[in-house]
């Protein structure tokens, strides 16, 4: 009898106090938690098939690959045996994995940057336009719509020493012809030039979305402020856009340090691993040389490196971002 | 110091022609208010002069200077707009400050006058915050914030109140009209509001699809429209229009709708005789009429009697609907009436407020 008198005017009550009161209403009618419960493992139950294919494809291969690194596992050995960290050894003497890093990390410090920059500047002078915005973005952004053994024939056609488009160019213009693929002064800058070709449509096409963000009113504020546009840019979207530029730098870091492809069709590495980086010479080491047990130790290197970076990305970037939307 | 003069000015984006042949005089520390309808044109004026939008004809002065060539940055305005457009990264310092350190104005000064500005409008506290720390109201005191440090001769203002609630609104009217007396300077400001309009312009621009209807001081504007459109335009509730002719009747100017039949009053008489016989728009604002059993005196031609449609009490008076032949009118009268809904009613029309307009469009005042 007292239950049921308390319990009446709780529900009645529940609307206009729903939290505190559902819970002594639960509490004491034991069925409100059990049905948040329930909410929540429904939850979960939506994420389960998508959770299983990362478990599968993704997740298992780190762990199974991070445990194999620690493995002699090639041609002599075909069979998995545990060598403590014996692979990491021997890479730390071997000078090739030092080249390869030393390649890699030019890459990306020399690439992303400027990669940015310009795709920003590319966003921002497109955004300003209203007539032919969309010529300009395909323009720009159709080096990255083709696939990227198309991509590497074209470049592997412009590098060429004499018929190719670059040199008929520098030997117009009196300068001496370059060996761009085949010399190895120039073969990993030729990679760069070709990759940041085909990569900064994309940027630009984040940033572009990233710029709708800006308010309008902004940038004529900081007109009659008297900033020129330079500054207007500088002071006003550089920072803006600052959550956009985030997303693209740790995309960025990522495309670059997992460059293969266009490596694997227009030099294979060379000239003598001039232009090899961490992901080919993973390749190198697992189907040229069978030995899965280095380029798994390979991969586990390259996870750790990305992880660490976007981890002090984030870390350092994260919290000090602006965000437009209040 | 600054007058600003626009000499036919004509604005026009592709086919649509935003303003047409504006021409209007300001003095040094008037406060000018554009008003009218949406997509009139108001904002496109504005930022003619502020330089954001160049002219596609005319001239436009300031301070006796041809400014349509000159940079914004050169013209000695400041502009405060509708969403604020404050820096969302900046703090309202930096927001304040930003202007200035363009201008190469030295560290010290810009201190101090951030921080007279930032007194004057009472945000002193709120100088470390940034624009997302801040309420509607605090943003606009920052907006006119920045404006002011600049110290320009003429303030721009569009529709800076429009995101406010109705309270501050009232507030912050008032605290631009100190903060004009204060600066002596020119402001012009936008809105589509007549109230606001009439309660902070010296003199109201009243503009229709581009075109200026009338200039004038408000209660002017107010007193002697000189079109249906702003005598429509001004006032709150709206003046009531009804069709009517003039006729004369035992010796005198009758305005006559059929439904009812009102006396012109001596001190009219003899502009309107000359329209004798015709039709027009007679014009009476609901605040003219009257609920007879409030009146102690009045003229007893002027009384007619009609059924109530509708009552809205506003507190200080009655808003009623009241059917007149095929016509709704809307009265304004004492707050103590004893009208009902469906019944009839005896007002008085106060003929000394009377107004005609031709019937041709642009329906101008006879
Ligand atoms: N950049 C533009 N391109 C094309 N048409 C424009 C442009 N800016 C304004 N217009 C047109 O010019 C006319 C006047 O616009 P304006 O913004 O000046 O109106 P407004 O009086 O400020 O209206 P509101 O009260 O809605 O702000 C409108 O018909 C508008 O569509
Ligand atoms: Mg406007």
């Amino acid at each position: 009898m007292h239950i049921s008198s308390w319990k009446k005017p709780l529900r009645e009550n529940k609307p206009l106090f729903n939290r505190g009161l559902s819970f002594w209403g639960g509490a004491l009618s034991g069925r409100e938690p059990m049905r948040e419960k329930l909410e929540q493992f429904r939850s979960y139950l939506f994420l389960i098939p998508g959770l299983f294919f990362l478990m599968l494809f993704t997740y298992l291969p780190i762990l199974w690959s991070s445990w194999l690194s620690f493995n002699r596992w090639n041609l002599l050995s075909p069979k998995p045996k545990f060598a403590g960290w014996e692979n990491f050894v021997e890479l730390w003497h071997h000078d090739v994995f030092w080249l390869v890093m030393k390649n890699k990390f030019f890459f990306v410090t020399i690439s992303i940057f400027p990669t940015m920059f310009l795709a920003l500047v590319f966003a921002i002078l497109i955004d300003e336009r209203l007539k032919g915005r969309v010529y300009y973005i395909y323009s720009l952004f159709y080096p990255t719509l083709i696939p990227m053994a198309a991509a590497a024939m074209l470049w592997v056609y412009i590098y060429s020493p004499n018929l190719g488009i670059l040199n008929i160019l520098l030997a117009e213009l009196g300068i001496t012809k370059l060996g761009w693929l085949g010399s190895s002064e120039t073969s990993l800058w030729a990679l760069i030039i070709m990759t940041f070709w085909k990569n900064l449509g994309f940027f630009m096409l984040i940033y572009l979305a990233g710029l709708q963000n800006v308010d309008r009113e902004l940038y004529e504020a900081a007109y009659i402020d008297g900033a020129g546009w330079w500054r207007r840019h500088i002071k006003i979207t550089f920072p803006l856009v600052g959550p956009t530029s985030l997303f693209v730098l740790v995309t960025a870091i990522i495309l670059t340090f997992r460059v293969f492809d266009q490596i694997h069709l227009m030099t294979e590495g060379g000239p003598g691993n001039s232009s090899n980086v961490v992901v080919y010479y993973i390749f190198e080491n697992g189907f040229k040389f069978f030995d899965w047990g280095r380029a798994t130790s390979l991969t586990t290197i390259l996870v750790c490196i990305l992880l660490t970076l976007t981890l002090i990305i984030f870390g350092i970037f994260g919290k000090r971002i602006t965000y437009t939307a209040d | 110091m600054a007058t600003v003069t626009f000499h036919d000015v004509t604005k026009r984006f592709g086919n649509t022609t935003a303003v047409e042949e504006f021409g209007l005089d300001i003095q040094d520390k008037e406060f000018v208010v554009l008003v009218g309808p949406s997509g009139c044109g108001k904002s496109t004026t504005l930022r003619m002069l502020a330089g954001l939008e160049k002219s596609t004809e005319g001239t436009i002065e300031i301070d006796g200077r041809v400014v349509n060539n000159v940079h914004p940055k050169d013209r000695d305005i400041a502009m405060v707009f509708q969403n604020y457009a404050l820096y969302p990264h900046m703090t309202v310092y930096k927001n304040m400050a930003f202007g200035l350190q363009l201008r190469r104005f030295p560290k010290n000064e810009i201190n101090r006058r951030v921080h007279e500005a930032a007194e004057i409008l009472e945000i002193s506290e709120l100088l470390k915050r940034k624009p997302r720390e801040l309420s509607g109201g605090q943003r606009q005191r920052v907006a006119v914030g920045r404006a002011i440090v600049r110290k320009p001769s003429v303030f721009l203002f569009d529709e800076p109140l429009s995101n406010l609630d109705a309270k501050l609104r009232v507030q912050m009217r008032g605290e631009i009209l100190k903060l004009h007396q204060r600066l002596q300077s020119t402001i012009i400001y936008v809105t589509h509001d007549q109230v606001e309009a009439m309660t902070m312009g010296s003199k109201i621009v009243i503009m229709n699809e581009g075109r200026i209807l009338q200039v004038g001081k408000p209660i002017e504007v107010y007193d002697h429209p000189e079109n249906m459109f702003v005598a429509g335009f001004i006032g709150s509730p709206a003046m009531n229009f009804l069709e009517a002719k003039l006729i004369s009747k035992d010796s005198n100017l009758r305005v006559d709708g059929g439904t009812f039949l009102l006396s012109v009053p001596n001190s009219k008489e003899k502009t309107y005789s000359q329209h004798t016989d015709k039709k027009c728009f007679f014009g009476i604002r609901p605040e003219h009429i009257y609920d007879r059993e409030f009146l102690k005196e009045y003229d007893s031609r002027n009384v007619f009697t009609a059924r109530v449609e509708l009552i809205e009490p506003v507190g200080s008076f009655v808003i009623l609907q009241i059917a007149l032949g095929n016509d709704t009118i809307v009265a304004q009268v004492d707050p103590h009436t004893q009208a009902e809904v469906g019944k009839e009613i005896e007002l008085v029309v106060d003929m000394e407020q009377m107004h005609l307009f031709s019937t041709a469009p642009p329906h101008q005042a006879i």
